[in-house]
């Protein structure tokens, strides 16, 4: 892969087709973890670190085991076990040998497992676009950041707008997606790079 | 007397799915599709389909085996239970519904990390009987659909001035309603469209909400 | 289906469950490093009851 391909596909995945404003994926705990800057990153941080080993191994798991032994019917089952398993190693693993790595992002790794982005992300390396190993490490570390930076906008927002009059109805989730359909109009700006 | 009351218990239950606890607009869950695949009131209609399909057969089996899973191991369990059907749900769509099952298929299988479908399984299936398990699969999928339904209305009347009918089984056979002229707003047939049609619906619904709160307090 | 397709399928899936439920019994027996027992994720709006560290289970455990 070349340079300018491997930035393609990461502009790509950051900005174009961003997890969160283009492609619907990992809205719930857009909303839940969205109201503090803080726990946004935390969780943001967690989606990346996963998002990167589940990557790896499903990718691994599609192209060494699925695809060989003609079972690829199986990877809905595959991936979400193989994630699911993840996410509890790697817990365990943090807790016992990194306890600074579990005060910044320990307590948002159960919340992952159901996050559509990752399994989502899965699904479209292996299944929808069959990249090789190194597309896969640029979309998935792309496809974190991506997730990251809109989960940092958007709670720094959601933090202003907290002491804003906001009209009676609107109050919660509701303002909540306004901004994100802002958000999500500013990053369709971005489909102009392709 | 029991049987009444059962009778009694399991509107509720159904009434319940569908109004007071909405998946999607009370509980807010399972919005990734809400937002993605309600540009077409067709797709709508497909994935509530699917989804009944997979809540319906993992709540009974769930509702089923409560007795047998250990307490320890109960989230395991569900997963891989869910897993298996939205697996089957996803080949039968593929087989017989393809072009719907390419308008839909990423959130097909995401309908295993479905927030709702764990959810249920969680806080009803194992804790209710098959007969009450398959009511509530059938009033949460009722209120989920609706909720889809809503909004895949709203976006494709107004984002493409018309709706489209077409056979899921044989996608030759369309029919196109035009609805409005010189209506056309594609804004809602965009990513910020998906996220502004529920905030508003969702601003509806909490206006309304208040409305009736206040009264039955006034009285 | 051909045979191959059938076993493979029982392997994989059965050695899969098999490492989930280890991975998720020893993660349970593992306690949380010192200084990170009251941590909490500000997860406000998370109706998710399956969400594994929702806290009405913490009170579930205590009653066991």
């Amino acid at each position: 892969m070349t340079f300018a391909e491997i930035i393609s596909l990461a502009i790509g995945a950051i900005l174009v087709n961003n997890v969160l404003l283009s492609q619907f994926l990992g809205i719930c705990s857009f909303v839940g973890v969205s109201k503090k800057r803080s726990s946004a990153l935390g969780m943001g941080v967690a989606v990346l670190f996963v998002l990167i080993l589940s990557s790896l191994v499903t990718w691994l798991l599609y192209n060494l085991v699925l695809k060989p032994l003609n079972v690829t019917f199986l990877s809905t089952i595959v991936f979400i076990l193989v994630i699911a398993t993840l996410v509890q190693f790697v817990e365990m693993v943090i807790k016992k040998y990194l306890p600074g790595l579990y005060k910044v992002l320990g307590i948002y790794l159960p919340l992952i497992t159901t996050n559509c982005a990752i399994l989502g992300v899965a699904n479209f390396v292996n299944v929808g676009q069959n990249y090789d190993l190194v597309q896969t490490l640029v979309y998935a570390i792309s496809i974190g950041l991506g997730y990251i930076l809109v989960m940092f906008i958007f709670s720094g927002i959601r933090e202003k707008i907290e002491t804003a009059p906001i009209p009676k109805p609107f109050k919660g989730v509701a303002i909540a997606f306004i901004i994100a359909g802002f958000m999500a109009m500013a990053f369709a700006g971005f489909s102009g790079i392709a | 007397m029991n049987e009444k009351e059962n009778k009694v218990s399991l509107k509720a239950v159904f009434k319940d799915g569908v109004l007071l606890s909405n998946p999607l607009f009370v509980s807010l869950l399972g919005l990734c599709p809400a937002l993605a695949i309600t540009t077409k009131f067709m797709n709508a209609i497909g994935m509530t389909i699917a989804f009944f399909l997979v809540l319906l057969a993992s709540n009974v089996v769930i509702s089923l085996l409560r007795n047998l899973i250990p307490g320890e191991i109960r989230i395991p369990v569900y997963i891989i239970i869910v897993a298996t059907f939205v697996t089957c749900v996803a080949l039968l769509m593929e087989a017989f519904t393809p072009e719907l099952y390419s308008n839909l298929s990423t959130f097909i299988n995401l309908i295993v990390v479905n927030c709702i479908i764990l959810g249920r399984a969680e806080a009803f299936a194992s804790k209710n009987t098959v007969v009450a398990s398959t009511i509530d699969a059938m009033g949460q999928s009722l209120g989920y659909g609706l909720g889809l339904l809503v909004i895949a209305l709203i976006r494709e009347v107004l984002g493409t001035q018309s709706l489209t009918f077409s056979n899921p089984f044989n996608a030759a056979q369309s029919y196109t309603i035009p609805l409005l002229t010189n209506f056309k707003i594609e804004f809602f047939n965009s990513s910020a469209g998906a996220f502004v049609t529920l905030a508003i619906v969702l601003a509806v619904i909490a206006a309304i909400t208040n409305a009736t709160s206040k009264k039955k307090g006034a009285k | 289906m051909t045979p191959e397709q059938i076993i493979a399928t029982v392997v994989i899936i059965g050695l899969l469950i098999a490492m989930f439920i280890i991975c998720f019994l020893l993660n349970r027996k593992t306690p949380k490093p010192k200084g990170c027992e009251d941590l909490e994720a500000e997860c406000e709006t998370c109706p998710i009851t399956t969400c594994l560290k929702n806290t009405s289970k913490k009170e579930e455990e205590k009653n066991e």
